[in-house]
């Protein structure tokens, strides 16, 4: 149930639809999945599992049912907090990859998985926003910049070329939530219309546009 | 109501929005704060709708819920026309304003340096003042405009009224009362009566505008 109220609250921010219902695509047990894929997720609660079949997308949302089970039973929705904001976000990353994929592909649109990690990051602090905004009696969340992008690191374990993917998304990611600070969330001067607005532009950019996009911003 | 001693005298209401427009006078006249007629109608109107759960919240599978404000500003920006535009509009600064000043509490709003719900809520009620300004509701203009520009004082004087009891809140009154409406519950009317609020069959309001 949580994943589809993820899945709708992207939808609405992007406006975006996709006609799929995540739960249809989605294994919690990693035993179900192929021997290939319970390696590429032996470290991970989430992981998006995708494959191509005679031009068609195949596409699987590993999540781990433990992640699930405490999202149901402290859910983000009603109130996001320090106890469940790691796995909120394990859960965000894997609807944002979902729906970003299938909304491409929907276009006939290529996606990098820098794009994708860049998106994901970009969508965790947005919805983490407007979340926190509202749930913490109207006050906006002004550390979660530093929360998600300063204090989080790339897993160690990772090998070095994935890890710098990673690492290079996030740094991306945090300078285009930094510009959308300093242009829309300015003391006193709040502008959430516009923000949204900014939030669908960057979505339906493509890869190479984000990152120039996100290069052309003034720095700091 | 308005303090301890005076707690458990019973003061006959005919209706809810009776006692809203008493609480909120109290209030904005301690806050130093004024509004039009129109203005004050409105929001004594938002209370007394709003003391409804049902109009308030959303059902869902999972119970009755308030959608996210920023799905319902999505959803207003997404709006086919405009006339359902500016009810997304409406709605999201009703249900801001409504949060802010019985849900947020007053101590917790005072250290805020950026209020969400003046972000969405007050900006809500600007743009439907200036799509309607020359449109045939243009009355209603005046109206949300006075909302937008004394948002943050609004939430202030509705704080007040939520704090007109020190051990039960007005929210905690808007449910017994609720619960009375729906029930006939002896036990709800019984500490409505000691809460100070007389209960009576005619409380139903229509909310139009």
């Amino acid at each position: 149930m949580v994943l589809r109220e993820l899945q709708r609250l992207l939808g609405r921010i992007y406006d975006i639809r996709i006609e799929h219902d995540i739960y249809e695509f989605l294994v919690t047990d990693r035993r179900q999945l192929t021997h290939a894929a319970q390696r590429a997720s032996r470290n991970t609660e989430e992981e998006l599992l995708v494959s191509e079949v005679g031009g068609d997308v195949c596409l699987s949302l590993f999540l781990d049912r433990a992640v699930l089970e405490r999202l149901q039973q402290a859910d983000p929705l009603e109130e996001l907090n320090v106890e469940n904001l790691a796995d909120y976000w394990t859960a965000l990353e894997g609807v944002s990859h979902f729906q970003y994929l299938a909304w491409n592909a929907g276009h006939d649109r290529p996606v990098a998985i820098h794009e994708l990690e860049i998106q994901a990051e970009v969508d965790k602090y947005a919805t983490a926003l407007f979340l926190l905004g509202e749930q913490r009696a109207g006050r906006f969340p002004l550390r979660l910049h530093h929360c998600l992008f300063e204090r989080a690191h790339v897993d160690h374990a990772l090998a070095p070329p994935k890890a710098a993917l990673y690492a290079s998304a996030s740094r991306y990611a945090a300078k285009f939530c930094q510009g959308l600070e300093r242009r829309f969330l300015k003391r006193g001067r709040v502008r959430c219309e516009a923000l949204i607005r900014e939030l669908r532009h960057f979505y339906r950019l493509t890869h190479g546009s984000k990152i120039r996009h996100i290069e052309a911003a003034p720095a700091g | 109501m308005s303090g301890d001693g005076s707690r458990h005298k019973v003061i006959a209401v005919n209706n809810l929005q009776e006692f809203f427009r008493d609480a909120l006078n109290a209030a904005m006249s301690h806050q130093k704060l004024s509004v039009r007629d129109h203005t004050e109608h409105y929001l004594v109107n938002l209370l007394t709708l709003f003391s409804r759960s049902e109009a308030l919240y959303e059902t869902t599978p999972r119970g009755p819920r308030l959608k996210p404000l920023v799905v319902m500003l999505a959803e207003a920006l997404d709006a086919p026309t405009p006339s359902e535009r500016n009810r997304g509009l409406q709605r999201l600064g009703d249900v801001s304003l409504f949060i802010a000043g019985f849900f947020a509490g007053s101590f917790a709003r005072k250290l805020i340096d950026i209020d969400y719900h003046i972000a969405m809520g007050g900006r809500a009620y600007g743009s439907l003042a200036d799509s309607l300004v020359r449109g045939r509701e243009r009355s209603l203009a005046g109206v949300f405009a006075e909302l937008a520009q004394k948002f943050q004082r609004l939430v202030d004087a509705l704080n007040e009224v939520s704090e007109l009891s020190h051990t039960h809140t007005a929210r905690d009154i808007l449910r017994l009362y609720e619960i009375w409406m729906k029930t006939g519950s002896r036990r709800a009317q019984m500490l409505l009566r000691r809460l100070g609020v007389e209960p009576t069959a005619a409380a139903v309001t229509r909310f139009q505008h």
